[in-house]
């Protein structure tokens, strides 16, 4: 009975011997050199594997630091520590770059643009946007879908009631993959210390975006006139980020549809989800008319008179005509 | 027996997924995408195969040698996962592309019944080294045929409006069941025998 058990312990030992052995060989034979630096690499970087760097997760990236072929400050979730950190194992120097944040360039919900359909396919942006141009009426405007929250790696994108993405600031990397899931390229990536946004894409003339939608911009150019960091292209305005100097507060109250949102006024999430934020903002921009016109009318007075006999209201609307038809 | 029967029985009549119900977990794991289903069939093929010729070797040389055909079981699953171990290590050196698609479903590959299955069924049969050689083709290729299908009409139904009670894992198994079905009408290619 004994000598069962015996082989028995003695041809599994034996199998499990000459396995290890085997698996041992094979250890050295197939050996895969891992240069160190990958894995503190690996260790230091965020781990998120969103892409944002343009290499397929950390582990890609990683990779291609060590042979050479990316640059330090690639990660955008990382942002300056990584990138130093980074620099540090590498042994290079670091620029540093101004941190990005992803925004979506669009505040017209269904209640400001309307749907001129109902869609009842597949749930996701591009589907919708695919069959005859999407179910809004303006094609250049958020459908609402929530492609791009699903491919954010951060719990940065808030789906409003009202059917909207909204970027939340704070919590945005900047690593940019919610721009390819977006079929319409709404969304966009702006300097983070930028206060100012036009949120609108589409670059139809003024009576079309009209006809679609209330808050889109309608390339009027008020706004250029405000500060030269607006630039209008075609019909439609946008943020030179490169001009310098300050922008005068009254900026975003100029804009008749109410596209541009000033940062140092409101809050992102608010201003588009709340219409009180906005019933008050209007509130502000009539005051601020109003003062505007006590002003003229001041200065008018003051000048006794120049054979200018109208009121205040239509040289002003005149000349926004003149200087739009002469910059155009 | 002709060994063209072999392949046929082995890939259709007796095909171990879907007829054997083996392997169901990577069949209903990595089945999403075609190009994941591609990789792991080769790489079930590959396994299978050097796991059967192992497999054979140990039974034939040890088990029956030393009268213990009783630990065929334990024997077999020790060979089989260091086999996995060392072809995984081989992948990693070789193809690391093809190491990457595979992820985890190459150890994975470990406790895949169906390669202990095929293993065990072997030697139940009395298959010789040539015999052994074409069933455990014959049966990966089945594998592969059924993930294949299963990944094609997986791909297919991301598109479809499912139901949602049926949405996710629900409407894949109906569907492998429905594949199932359609399966055992190979029932009639077997030998009357």
């Amino acid at each position: 009975m004994s000598s069962v058990i015996i082989i028995a312990v003695i041809v599994m030992s034996g199998v499990g011997v000459v396995m290890s052995a085997m698996l041992a060989v094979g250890r050295k034979v197939f050996a895969v050199e891992v240069d160190e630096r990958h894995e503190k690499l690996m260790e230091i970087l965020p781990g998120a594997n969103c892409g944002g760097c343009g290499y397929p997760g950390c582990s890609g990236y990683a990779a291609a630091l060590v042979e050479g072929k990316a640059v330090p400050s690639a990660c955008p979730p990382g942002g300056a520590e990584v990138s130093s950190a980074i620099g540090k194992i590498m042994g290079v120097e670091v620029s540093l770059q101004e941190p990005k944040v992803a925004i979506v360039a669009c505040a017209g919900d269904p209640t400001l643009a309307p749907e001129r359909a109902a869609y009842l396919g597949v749930s996701t942006c591009a589907a919708a946007h695919a069959v005859a141009g999407g179910f809004k009426a303006c094609t250049h405007g958020c459908l609402g879908l929530g492609s791009c929250q699903s491919v954010c790696k951060f719990d940065a994108i808030v789906m409003t009631a009202n059917k909207l993405a909204v970027v939340r600031a704070d919590k945005c990397t900047g690593c940019g993959a919610c721009l390819e899931a977006c079929p319409r390229a709404i969304i966009r990536l702006v300097p983070k210390s930028q206060d100012l946004h036009v949120l609108c894409c589409n670059p139809d003339k003024a009576k079309d975006v009209k006809a679609v939608c209330q808050v889109g911009c309608t390339g009027c150019k008020l706004c250029t006139k405000q500060s030269p960091r607006f630039v209008v292209d075609g019909f439609l305005a946008r943020v030179d980020w490169a001009v310098e100097g300050d922008i005068p507060r009254t900026v975003s109250f100029v804009c008749a549809p109410g596209a541009i949102f000033d940062a140092r006024q409101n809050k992102i999430l608010p201003w588009i989800t709340e219409p009180s934020e906005r019933r008050d903002f209007e509130k502000k921009v009539e005051l601020w008319k109003e003062e505007e016109k006590a002003r003229k009318a001041m200065a008018k007075a003051g000048a006794g008179g120049d054979g200018d006999q109208k009121p205040a209201r239509q040289p002003k609307a005149q000349s926004a005509v003149e200087n739009a038809g002469g910059q155009a | 027996m002709d060994l063209l029967v072999i392949v046929l029985l082995a890939m259709l009549t007796e095909n171990y997924v879907l007829a054997k119900f083996l392997g169901i977990c990577p069949f209903l794991g990595v089945s999403k995408r075609m190009s994941t289903a591609f990789g792991m069939s080769a790489a079930v093929l590959f396994v299978m195969v050097v796991a059967s010729l192992l497999t054979f070797a140990i039974q034939e040389f040890v088990l029956v040698r030393f009268g213990v055909e009783y630990l065929q079981t334990i024997a077999f699953i020790l060979v089989i996962a260091s086999t996995v171990q060392l072809t995984e290590m081989a992948i990693q050196k070789m193809s690391p592309v093809l190491y990457q698609a595979l992820g985890i479903f190459l150890p994975l590959i470990t406790t895949n019944c169906a390669v202990l299955g095929i293993a065990v069924l072997n030697v139940q049969r009395g298959y010789g080294l040539i015999e052994v050689i074409v069933n455990s083709i014959g049966a990966s290729l089945g594998f592969g045929v059924a993930l294949l299908l299963f990944a094609g009409l997986r791909e297919k139904l991301e598109l479809r409006n499912v139901p949602e009670a049926f949405q996710g894992p629900a409407i894949a198994l109906v569907t492998a069941g429905i594949l199932s079905l359609a399966f055992m009408g190979f029932a009639g290619l077997a030998p009357a025998s």
